[in-house]
């Protein structure tokens, strides 16, 4: 029996046959493209580009702001049409650079494309590498890569896991990247952990990808210092904290990074764009995508251009079907529904996923009848209905502890009483830093 | 008989004794307290709603009687009230009146567009951090409530999808003001509520496309305002109710009909609703300066 992190976490249907085996394929190159500036953890990006500047694809045209921010390339070789905001999954109004493609995707000058292998004898040029390509953690969060890769000396690393669980349901972008690139992932694995100059390496994959696990562990072999561990899948074995106690049977204490406990986490996705950013110096510029779920004609995924509005997304698969309830960004359980599929894909979007009128519509909400079953649901040993109680109750200075919160939904997912027990801690978690920061300023 | 006796006797004893120890200590620990603070407490509402900037009602008693601040308001005792407190401590009574919330936005349901089901939490703080809602406007009023529960007053009613201040109830307290996530709600001086309903940045052509109420920045208001009250900045035009006669003519030129004016003198109420003039005669100093 494979091992899993043991307090919480559900079980919820996997539905990744839709697109478990189907290859990545290339999205046809989008006339226009949207690139919001804030889409890493931290600061927003400033523009340093003019509307009818001509740019090429990679060019930087927006620089970090601070050091937890990163830069923002051009994904299409093209003219800026202008500069403005835009409604994005993020916010209702970000600041946007808007780039008509002129089709020739001519890349700018130091990228080398067909590089496939990783150069090490110069490791300490890696950090400034994946910095300057504006990589972010490509599993949800987009947390700036060069920041995470960098820890401060009060907390000495030991342990870099890659996290290749994807438990989310419906998605298979990283399933299908452990099946077609493993040596490049291993490449990119070793080149982080060189950074960190740490020993160890693990990569995690949850049991029910044992095509993927079967791939990295041919494609690491014997490699020194790196080795692949089968989990049992859970859901949400996939969040940094989960997957350190899991892994190594260390508790990540409330309000504390991973650093604390001597490891780093990085996805799979990242560690394939840091193999792009060291040996072929190519920015990050598009990510692997899965679209997928019952309402969409042709379920596939897709290497997609940052900032490609998904409409275009949405025709290459063939559409949407009639029966379309709901369209969410990200994984099903913490993506974000969208009221309008007028939004461009960010450096963060993992997948997107068409539910039907049936299974997305809400179901009637009752009272909590205390059963329990939410506690026995949150990973992260909180008492989820309680809280949602004194969220709705307006109590928000009592509830410190909802910042322990990952937003992953167990909970809600559990309510025999339909309860949106979610979206009240995600208001509590709001709220009590919005009095934290009064109270600060006072 | 002994039992009783030695009972009745150690009892008293010491009932007598702590007597003296309780009043050593009153006399030895007492603090005095003005007892206008008192008085004045019994005066104020009571509903320690916060509306004057203090905690509540007893901080605001202990502050204006120590300090005798003749512009410490108590929003929701008005004008009765401060005549009474300042009767109570022999001062006068500031020519101040407290603030009236409005709703910087009127894109009601026929107006503005809006789009997708909002299937969160009905809260308006809830909603906007899942940027939900159904409103396309992304400054606009949520339409649900969290203003409306927020005020003591129940001065606050959802109308068409839109938070309306009925100003007879409001007391100005800033409750809402707090509340509102958007930052929509504004405090202006009572008796000159000419302002512009809107708070979108958004550039004119963008607004068209979802509200028929929006501020599309046409500027004929700056143009038309002889009192220099209407300011345009990041594409909104606002009031500055300092400034302003309560004349009427920006709303009279406001196409969209975004400008609202509900304290209007009747002269100017009709002239507000005259169409609007052609051109503003040029100012014969402005002439002069550039030849």
């Amino acid at each position: 029996m494979n091992r899993t992190f043991k307090r919480g976490g559900i079980h919820p249907p996997e539905e990744k046959h839709y697109t478990r085996e189907k290859p990545i394929e290339n999205l046809p190159l989008p006339g226009k493209v949207c690139i919001p500036l804030n889409q890493n953890l931290g600061a927003p990006s400033q523009p340093v580009v003019e509307p009818k500047q001509a740019v090429k694809t990679g060019q930087v045209i927006a620089d970090p702001a601070g050091f937890v921010s990163s830069p923002v390339h051009a994904s299409v070789s093209g003219v800026v049409k202008s500069i403005g905001y835009r409604r994005t999954s993020v916010s209702p109004c970000s600041l946007c650079i808007e780039i008509e493609s002129d089709g020739q995707d001519t890349w700018v000058d130091g990228v080398r494309l067909e590089a496939d292998a990783i150069d090490f004898s110069r490791p300490e040029t890696f950090l400034e590498s994946i910095r300057a390509a504006g990589l972010v953690g490509m599993g949800g969060a987009a947390f700036p890569t060069h920041v995470k890769l960098s820890p401060p000396e009060e907390a000495p690393v030991d342990t870099l896991i890659v996290n290749g669980i994807e438990c989310e349901p419906y998605l298979t972008a990283d399933n299908r990247l452990m099946l077609e690139y493993p040596g490049k992932i291993l490449q990119g694995v070793l080149a982080m952990k060189a950074v960190l100059g740490v020993g160890r390496a693990i990569i995690g994959i949850e049991d029910n990808k044992p095509q993927a696990i079967a791939a990295v562990h041919e494609a690491v072999g014997k490699t020194p210092g790196v080795e692949v561990v089968a989990l049992k899948t859970c859901y949400p074995q996939g969040a940094e904290k989960q997957l350190i106690k899991a892994i190594l049977d260390r508790e990540v204490p409330p309000g504390k990074l991973p650093m604390h406990v001597g490891a780093v986490v990085q996805n799979v996705g990242t560690a394939f764009a840091v193999f792009e950013a060291v040996a072929r110096k190519k920015p990050l510029v598009e990510r692997v995508m899965t679209v997928s779920g019952p309402s969409i004609r042709d379920p596939k995924n897709l290497r997609v251009r940052i900032g490609t509005p998904l409409k275009d997304v949405i025709e290459f698969c063939g559409g949407a079907r009639e029966d379309l309830g709901k369209l969410i960004m990200g994984g099903p359980m913490m993506g974000k529904a969208l009221r309008s599929a007028d939004v461009p894909v960010l450096k963060s979007t993992s997948g997107l996923i068409f539910l039907d009128r049936a299974s997305s519509l809400s179901q009637p909400e009752s009272e909590c009848i205390r059963c329990g079953r939410c506690v026995r649901a949150c990973p992260q040993g909180l008492v989820p209905g309680e809280m949602a109680r004194m969220s709705e109750a307006g109590k928000f200075e009592l509830l410190a502890d909802a910042l322990d919160c990952l937003e992953c939904g167990s909970c809600q997912y559990d309510c025999p009483s339909n309860r949106k027990i979610l979206h009240l801690l995600r208001l509590a978690k709001n709220e009590y830093r919005e009095l934290q920061k009064e109270k600060k300023s006072a | 008989m002994a039992v009783i006796l030695y009972s009745a006797l150690v009892l008293g004893g010491l009932g007598a004794l702590l007597s003296v120890v309780l009043l050593v200590a009153a006399r030895r620990f007492a603090v005095y307290e003005d007892p206008l603070i008192n008085a004045v407490e019994d005066a104020l509402p009571g509903a320690n709603c916060g509306g004057c900037g203090f905690a509540g009602c007893r901080a605001f008693a202990e502050s204006i009687v120590r300090t005798r601040d003749a512009d410490a308001f108590c929003p929701v005792g008005g004008r009765e009230t401060a005549e009474r407190i300042a009767g109570m401590l022999g001062m006068e009574v500031s020519g101040k009146e407290p603030p009236v919330a409005v709703v910087m936005c009127v894109g009601s349901l026929d107006g503005a567009s809006f789009v997708g089901r909002y299937d969160g939490v009905m809260d308006c703080r809830a909603a906007a951090i899942i940027d939900g809602g159904e409103r396309v406007c992304p400054y606009g009023c949520l339409g649900l409530g969290t203003c409306r529960a927020a005020c003591q007053y129940d001065a606050i009613s959802i109308i068409e999808g839109v938070a309306r201040v009925d100003p007879e109830k409001c007391t100005g307290c800033g409750s809402c003001v707090k509340a509102c996530p958007r930052g929509i709600i504004r405090m202006v001086p009572r008796g000159s509520r000419v302002y512009v309903a809107c708070s979108s940045h958004d550039v004119g052509k963008l607004i068209r496309g979802y509200c028929r109420f929006g501020c599309i920045g046409c500027r004929l208001c700056v143009k038309t305002c002889e009192h220099n009250a209407v300011q345009f900045s990041d594409n909104l035009a606002r009031v500055d109710p300092d400034k302003c006669t309560r004349c009427g003519q920006c709303i009279a030129v406001c196409k969209p009909k975004t400008i609202q004016g509900a304290d209007l003198s009747p002269e100017a109420l009709e002239a507000s609703k005259k169409p609007p003039r052609k051109r503003k005669p040029a100012k014969p100093a402005t002439r002069e300066a550039n030849p």
